[in-house]
């Protein structure tokens, strides 16, 4: 059973994939992918770099795939030109075997999209959010009240429906923006970053119903920057860095194939040369924690910022911290190994950390930066 | 390819592309309808301030009336149509702010992302204040009547034409707007000092001839000039009413149609600069 079933089983919530919630279970498991990226390269202008260079994605009926990857890495214009809003500049995208940029009607009926802000009318009560994102869908009046109200539920938003949408908390909005994704009963859900900022409460309702809706048939692309989230999901992972793939893989093939054990050093000041030229190690960048990353328009507007590469020993700040991972060979014996040669440099060491076979083992590894762990979810989760 | 896109093309496709258009139009004029009850105060401010300019004014326009030839008029004849020409322009802004409102709200991505074309987008967004536009004229021309004695003797035809067009061009100035410009503050300030100039150059406060001598010479680069003057021969010269038979000396007809030909060109220069310059991607800022 996966991390979301487990924890509807705890709360009692529904996660039921009935046919009720999400319209139907359309697509045999063996479909051809719903959503098809071949080659696709996105430019902006004023950006030497492409934000995707290349891309292949597929993303079948019933799967969830999480997309990673470091702000900056190209995750919302991949969200984007998969909903059809950006047009790649070479390669193609195909949604339901379509062209999303050009077949718009196809785009109505097939795709739903939570963007990385939350977009809901403040003066517009819960269930009129709902309805009129429905109809914008091009649901008729009366089944777009239908549906929302059947996406109250599941949201957890019944006792909410009739309150404006402006009055409510940070989560609440949060939820409401998410159910507005499948208000359509999409083939293919995009869901970028849809619990950043998020309580546990909202975190949960969320992933247990992107969850039904993938046991459903749909087609789910989910970015994200908690792995935990991933393993809840049961989610196959793709991990963006820089604009390409650089894996495709189920969370149990990442591991296996990329991850670990290493060494996390947190040095003050100037790394130290005994540091820097051991056997195995790599500077990393600092962690990027929290939502920094540019919308889909800021993008289009090429004001995205590259992701920062931050390397404190090259710093002026003697107080900047800079983190290095030392990969191979036992923990244990490393560490001595590397206290023995700090010698009198020893205090310029912070913290060390041992970072065991994990996924965010491999996704260190593979993108040289940590992502946000579990501790930066449980810090989230206690400062909403 | 795939059954679905082997369909595209066909007439049945087409007409169910024209339909999903204009299920999404309806879906948008449904949804500001809904934010407008939720806040109707632009609207109201839209229909009360002008009536409150005309109640202040319209005694003290009966001499400048007069003062044109015009005896035994009332001052309405100036203040109803040039109150409704000055106020409809900040139907411009209320235009702009709808389509602004929505990058605030980061809903403009959820509206594009519903599949939704840019023309079905403005369309929708258009037809509300268009409506808003049209009751605000017919308000402000009823109490003209009622409380002000104002005395068309005119067609009401031509008032209704005249009152269109320039709705169309507060419209196509309202898209020209939001297209040329990036932030609400900035749509702000060029609609309200846009509105005030315009409305005070093209005689929307007192007749142009009441004017400095150097503006009148000005007076027709505002489209508030060409709708006065359009108002000004059915009000008060009467052309279409029943005393401005082909032998009763009036103003013809052209003197009308005209300056709603003039109207319909700044309508469309407006449309052009919106067309070249709106592109719905581009991220608007609204507030900070």
């Amino acid at each position: 059973m996966s991390g979301v079933a487990d924890d509807a089983a705890r709360t009692g919530a529904s996660v039921s994939s009935s046919p009720e919630l999400f319209g139907r279970s359309r697509h045999a498991a063996g479909d051809g992918p719903v959503l098809d990226l071949r080659g696709v390269v996105k430019r902006y202008r004023g950006r030497s770099a492409p934000a995707l260079d290349g891309v292949d994605l597929a993303v079948a009926p019933g799967q969830v795939l999480a997309l990673l990857g470091p702000n900056g890495a190209g995750k919302s214009t991949l969200v984007g030109i998969a909903s059809g809003l950006l047009k790649p500049d070479a390669g193609a995208a195909r949604v339901v075997g379509v062209d999303p940029h050009r077949k718009r009607s196809i785009v109505r009926s097939s795709v739903g999209l939570a963007p990385q802000e939350i977009g809901i009318y403040p003066a517009l009560t819960v269930r009129q959010n709902l309805r009129a994102l429905g109809e914008m869908y091009g649901l008729k009046a009366r089944r777009a009240r239908e549906r929302a109200d059947e996406l109250l539920g599941p949201f957890a938003l019944e006792e909410l429906a009739d309150r404006p949408a402006g009055e409510l908390s940070g989560g609440q909005r949060r939820r409401v923006h998410a159910a507005g994704a499948l208000i359509n009963a999409p083939r293919l859900v995009l869901m970028d970053e849809p619990t950043a900022g998020a309580d546990p409460r909202t975190r949960s309702d969320i992933l247990r119903v992107v969850r039904a809706a993938a046991d459903d048939g749909a087609a789910v692309l989910y970015t994200t920057h908690y792995l935990p989230e991933v393993e809840q999901l049961d989610a196959d992972i793709a991990l963006l860095e820089a604009g390409r793939i650089v894996a495709t893989d189920s969370v149990g093939g990442l591991v296996a194939r990329h991850a670990e054990t290493a060494l996390l050093l947190t040095v003050v000041g100037r790394v130290p040369d005994a540091i820097r030229t051991a056997a195995g190690a790599t500077v990393l960048e600092v962690p990027l924690v929290g939502d920094a990353g540019a919308s889909i328009e800021d993008q289009a507007d090429g004001e995205a910022s590259p992701a920062p590469s931050w390397d404190a020993a090259d710093a002026a700040d003697p107080h900047a911290r800079t983190i290095v991972r030392v990969a191979g060979g036992d923990p244990s014996t490393r560490l001595r190994e590397l206290l023995v040669a700090l010698g009198d440099e020893a205090p310029a060491l912070d913290a060390v950390e041992i970072v065991r076979p994990s996924l965010e083992a491999a996704y260190l590894a593979l993108t040289g930066r940590r992502a946000q762990v579990a501790s930066d979810v449980a810090a989230a989760e206690q400062a909403a | 390819m795939s059954v679905i896109e082997s369909d595209v093309g066909t007439p049945a496709k087409r007409t169910r592309d024209r339909r999903g258009g204009m299920s999404g139009v309806r879906a948008i004029v449904r949804n500001e309808l809904r934010i407008l009850r939720h806040d109707p105060v632009p609207a109201v401010i839209l229909v009360a301030m002008p009536i409150v300019l005309m109640v202040l004014l319209s005694n003290a326009m009966n001499l400048a009336i007069a003062d044109e030839g015009y005896l035994g008029v009332t001052g309405s004849a100036q203040t109803v149509p040039g109150m409704a020409c000055v106020f409809a322009f900040f139907g411009a802004g209320i235009l702009a702010f709808a389509i602004f409102r929505e990058h605030g709200w980061s809903t403009w991505p959820r509206l594009r992302a519903a599949g939704l074309s840019r023309r079905s987008l403005l369309a929708g967004k258009v037809i509300v204040p268009a409506g808003l536009l049209l009751v605000q004229h017919v308000v402000l021309f009823v109490f003209g009547v009622v409380l002000l004695d104002l005395d068309n003797v005119g067609s009401w035809w031509l008032i209704a034409l005249i009152a269109s067009c320039f709705t169309v061009v507060v419209l196509a100035a309202g898209l020209a707007v939001t297209a040329v410009f990036q932030t609400v503050q900035q749509v702000n300030a060029v609609t309200n000092l846009g509105a005030m100039v315009l409305g005070g150059l093209g005689g929307g406060f007192v007749p142009v001839r009441s004017l400095p001598e150097w503006v009148q010479p000005i007076a027709p680069i505002s489209p508030v000039n060409w709708a006065m003057d359009a108002y000004r021969a059915v009000i008060l010269d009467g052309v279409g009413g029943p005393f401005c038979g082909p032998d009763a000396g009036c103003r013809p007809l052209s003197d009308v149609l005209i300056p709603c030909a003039v109207l319909l060109g700044f309508a469309a220069l407006f449309t052009l600069i919106a067309v070249l310059f709106l592109r719905p991607d581009q991220p608007k800022r609204t507030w900070g």
